[in-house]
């Protein structure tokens, strides 16, 4: 769980799936907002861990129990980077 | 404010602006114009499929899993390279990969993504709905190509296709959660 300072800080956002891109050097990454609305981006390889299905995002601030993050790409959905998850669904 | 050349050479240099492969000078003395770096095409074309009957809705929005179904991934070479028809849209990404960290401290960059007025001539679109790379985005740019003009276009792989305009991000960037509460949703983005 991140700590309440040091931000902004690089931190890993939970994914519920990861598939191929639409170029090789891009995955397909879906995962949810804090209010429970799906999303999906398409995100480079080098920032999605496909094993653990971990996105690399960079978080901004944390309060209570929700972090403010940008994505690495504006995501189908929510038609945005910029937006707030559960703090559950973040790791550094 | 737009960063001149040299600027330009400073951020890559203070790592504010990251490009991968890092150009070294003489790549980058001849990519460099005075106040943009030119990026060059990548060897995949993506090509929608016609006619197979899906509605995008904006509302609703489409999920990248539908998205990459309509397109077929084309490899191009440097001997073939990729013929674009007139009135024919397809997707490129660039050859180089960008980063613009964001950082508390700064200074934070953003960019935009132009065409090249030579190409322009003949009616080639390299982006014409999507030119912002926002700060702290990390990735190869998607090309929204498009043949406008009366000829057909070959395009190669490794050829400057469009030019990079980098701005420097004035002012902090909101960064309270409760700020974006109910904001992400299209309804809440508005």
């Amino acid at each position: 769980m991140p700590s309440t300072n040091g931000f902004p800080s690089k931190g890993w956002l939970k994914c519920s799936d990861i598939s191929e891109g639409m170029f090789p050097n891009e995955y397909a990454v879906e995962s949810i907002t804090a209010d429970n609305a799906e999303f999906s981006l398409f995100a480079h390889k080098t920032l999605v861990n496909e094993k653990e299905k971990l996105l690399k995002v960079t978080i901004l601030d944390c309060r209570d129990d929700v972090c403010l993050v940008i994505l690495p790409n504006e995501a189908y959905g929510v038609f945005k980077n910029m937006i707030t998850v559960k703090i559950e669904n973040i790791s550094q | 404010m737009i960063l001149s050349n040299l600027e330009i050479i400073k951020a890559i240099s203070d790592r504010r602006i990251i490009i991968d492969p890092k150009p070294d000078e003489s790549q980058l003395r001849r990519l460099l114009n005075t106040t943009s770096l030119d990026f060059r095409l990548g060897n995949i074309i993506s090509i929608p499929h016609d006619d197979v009957g899906v509605t995008i809705d904006s509302k609703n929005g489409i999920k990248t899993k539908t998205l990459k179904t309509l397109f077929d991934r084309k490899q191009i070479t440097e001997e073939g390279g990729y013929t674009l028809r007139q009135n024919k849209f397809v997707l490129s990404n660039t050859y180089e990969n960008i980063s613009l960290p964001y950082t508390e401290s700064g200074p934070n960059y953003a960019a935009r993504i132009e065409g090249k007025s030579s190409y322009a001539r003949f009616g080639l679109l390299v982006h014409f709905t999507a030119p912002t790379i926002h700060a702290d985005f990390s990735g190869t740019i998607t090309l929204e190509l498009m043949n406008l003009g009366p000829f057909p276009i070959t395009l190669y792989p490794n050829v400057p296709i469009c030019q990079i305009v980098f701005e420097k991000v004035e002012g902090e960037i909101a960064n309270s959660p409760s700020q974006f509460q109910g904001q992400t949703t299209p309804e809440g983005s508005h």
